[in-house]
């Protein structure tokens, strides 16, 4: 069979090779072979027991976030509003099935008009809870549990009740029809460390049992149809790694302690967050604060824009995970490549081109206000760091800064303890102004996946030209370059936020250039801090001249390769 | 019948753990439990209601009991909601 990829969202990060194994292709649909004999209160009473013993069984064996989920989905089962409504529409004569859509429809409706984002969460436990119930009702709940380990498991339906009994180092991978990165399921997956991607879609139909995939969740990407020698060859790779356990773990003590680089000169390492809930693992992971927080979860896949207090409790929540570590908030970066319902979008041929980032705050200024008071409000004695998205001039960041002062004055005690205010540099203009765009800001934050790609006039999700797509790109080094230089002739600092600062390969190129601070998926800091370890700035500074000298990215990389460290 | 103002403490509010617990705890009683908070009222032995008052730190709830052991049921549950730990 030949290789074919399929593309979805990345879940969980990781990366695995195994053969599949179908969680529910063979599972009926849950309105069919309904339990109609005997007694209707009987029947209830059936679906609740073999529930619970279900739940029971799996929090017996489950651990942390996933027993304490179990644990209240245990507490829901007994709660007289929600049993006792269901056997009260029973004796009015609705059937059991009846019964239970009702009732959890009605818990869900509440749930879902919450403002508050946690609370509103419950509403898919209730959800999962009635889809439960109506399995055992077709007497499907006990279906044999199989042995997962060591397979990468496709599921249509995931539901945070089978994930929370699974262990560490179990599954290999998950794939998944639906999802995205801040369902329960999803941070379950996170915190087990099980690599996933969602939202596969029908493309995900196609698995074959047993087919032999290539996982690599932090691309949201899945190879299907490998090689029986690919897949040999990749799970030697994982042995070998897996041997690194006791290295992993070494790399893991050390990346507690503050980022130094050879000659001990102090640089921050930091996460790249898009959901409060990922804070606690990044702190573990010996994250020194967060560099880039993605604020579009809470303005995505909804009617109306969220308010003030919700942002407010969201935001704070990471402030105080984090805390005393600074966290910077790239403002909301939305566009005609994701919109949103309450914002009007042009038609764009190019969105990529268009309508988008602070361009969008700065003519949706209610939205835009809302979001900086909820920001400065969470920040009250906290380090704050305020950053927009998609900056080409010194008049925008202007523009962003005046709204940032405005609210500011409105305002009391209620404001960060430190606040610093930065832009992306995402576009070759933002880099060629640096020095001048420097005089408006605290920091610059390099988005490379974008400046890659503006500056290389590479779509990289056009397969057709995407292996030109490389952040090695000489011209993109020098960007990133100019960029570190006319930031620290102003006294300003520079980060970089875009995936090449998760790469061990760039530590010391990135390093040479001047770089202040990392910023990258959790994951990645243990050994990105430890490649930083193991050079000078003069060593670093060296290589890094050299680099910029070549002309093709693969001059560049096979450099890098040759002096890497370990 | 008693009715008591308690505001809300803990991290997160009533979220499922606190819930859960002022809810077991609620249980126990003979008396009739209620929380509210602003307009929206809720059974203190539900933990579905009690969650979906989506009550924060900071915030004022009121306790309202009503039954033979309505005294020491208030007793035992104000300390839940403040997120102290029961005595």
């Amino acid at each position: 069979m030949t290789e074919r990829v399929l593309k979805g969202l990345s879940l969980s990060p990781g990366e695995a090779f195994g053969e599949v194994l179908w969680l529910d292709r063979e599972r009926e649909e849950k309105d069919q072979g309904e339990v109609t004999s005997g007694n209707p209160l009987e029947a209830l009473a059936l679906a609740f027991s073999r529930v619970e013993e279900d739940l029971s069984a799996k929090e017996r064996e489950a651990q942390g976030a996933g027993k304490e989920l179990l644990q209240a989905y245990l507490e829901i089962l007994k709660d007289p509003s929600f049993r006792g409504a269901m056997e009260e529409k029973v004796r009015e004569g609705k059937s059991p099935r009846e019964a239970i859509e009702g009732v959890t429809g009605h818990f869900k409706e509440v749930f879902s008009g919450l403002e508050d984002p946690y609370f509103r969460e419950r509403a898919r436990d209730v959800e999962e809870l009635g889809e439960k119930l109506l399995l055992a009702l077709s007497g499907k709940v006990s279906q044999k549990e199989r042995d997962l380990s060591g397979k990468v498991v496709a599921a249509r339906n995931l539901l945070a009740s089978q994930v929370a009994s699974w262990k560490a180092g179990e599954v290999k991978a998950v794939l998944w029809k639906e999802g995205n990165a801040t369902a329960h399921v999803a941070i379950l997956l996170q915190s087990l460390g099980i690599p996933a991607v969602g939202g596969l879609g029908e493309a995900l139909e196609g698995l074959q049992e047993g087919e032999r995939v290539h996982v690599e969740a932090d691309l949201g990407q899945v190879t299907a149809g490998v090689s029986e020698k690919a897949l040999l060859e990749g799970e030697k790779e994982e042995k070998k790694e897996g041997k690194g356990k006791e290295r992993e773990e070494a790399l893991l003590r050390a990346a507690a302690a503050p980022s130094r680089t050879r000659d001990g000169k102090r640089v921050e390492v930091a996460a790249n967050l898009a959901h409060p809930a990922e804070a606690p693992r990044a702190k573990e992971l010996g994250a020194e604060g967060v560099g880039l927080f993605r604020t579009e979860f809470l303005f995505m896949e909804r009617d109306r824009p969220p308010s003030e207090e919700e942002q407010r409790a969201a935001y704070r929540e990471v402030l105080e995970a984090m805390a005393p570590h600074r966290v910077i908030f790239r403002t909301l970066d939305a566009g005609g490549d994701k919109p949103l319902s309450y914002v009007e979008f042009p038609q764009e041929e190019n969105p990529f081109l268009g309508y988008r980032g602070l361009r969008v705050s700065l003519k949706e200024r209610d939205l835009f206000r809302t979001q900086l008071r909820a920001l400065l409000r969470a920040g009250k004695g906290l380090s704050v760091g305020i950053m927009f998205p998609m900056v080409v001039s010194g008049e925008e960041v202007l523009a962003g800064r005046a709204m940032v002062d405005e609210v500011l004055g409105e305002l009391g005690e209620e404001r960060p303890l430190r606040l610093e205010v930065g832009m992306m540099v995402e576009t070759p203009a933002a880099a060629l102004l640096a020095e001048e765009l420097a005089d408006h800001v605290d920091f610059f934050s390099i988005g490379t996946n974008d400046l890659t790609q503006y500056t290389l006039a590479v779509d990289r999700g056009s397969t057709w030209v995407s292996s030109l797509y490389d952040p090695y790109h000489p011209a993109v080094l020098r960007l990133i370059g100019m960029t570190i230089e006319g930031a620290h002739k102003k006294g300003r600092w520079v980060g970089v936020c875009g995936e090449l600062a998760g790469e061990v390969l760039a530590a010391p190129l990135l390093l040479g250039l001047g770089l202040d601070e990392w910023s990258m998926a959790p994951q990645k800091i243990p050994a990105v801090k430890r490649a930083l370890s193991l050079w000078t700035g003069d060593e670093a500074r060296a290589l890094a001249e050299e680099a910029l000298a070549l002309d093709s990215p693969e001059k560049v990389r096979k450099l890098l390769e040759n002096e890497a460290r370990s | 019948m008693i009715r008591e103002e308690v505001r809300v403490g803990g991290p997160h509010g009533l979220h499922a753990r606190p819930a859960a617990q002022l809810v077991q705890e609620a249980a126990r009683f003979e008396s009739r439990l209620r929380l509210y908070r602003g307009e929206r009222g809720a059974d203190a032995k539900s933990i579905l209601e009690v969650m979906s008052l989506a009550a924060r730190p900071g915030e004022t709830v009121i306790l309202e009991a009503e039954g033979p052991d309505e005294k020491e049921a208030v007793a035992r549950l104000k300390p839940l909601i403040k997120g102290e730990a029961p005595s």
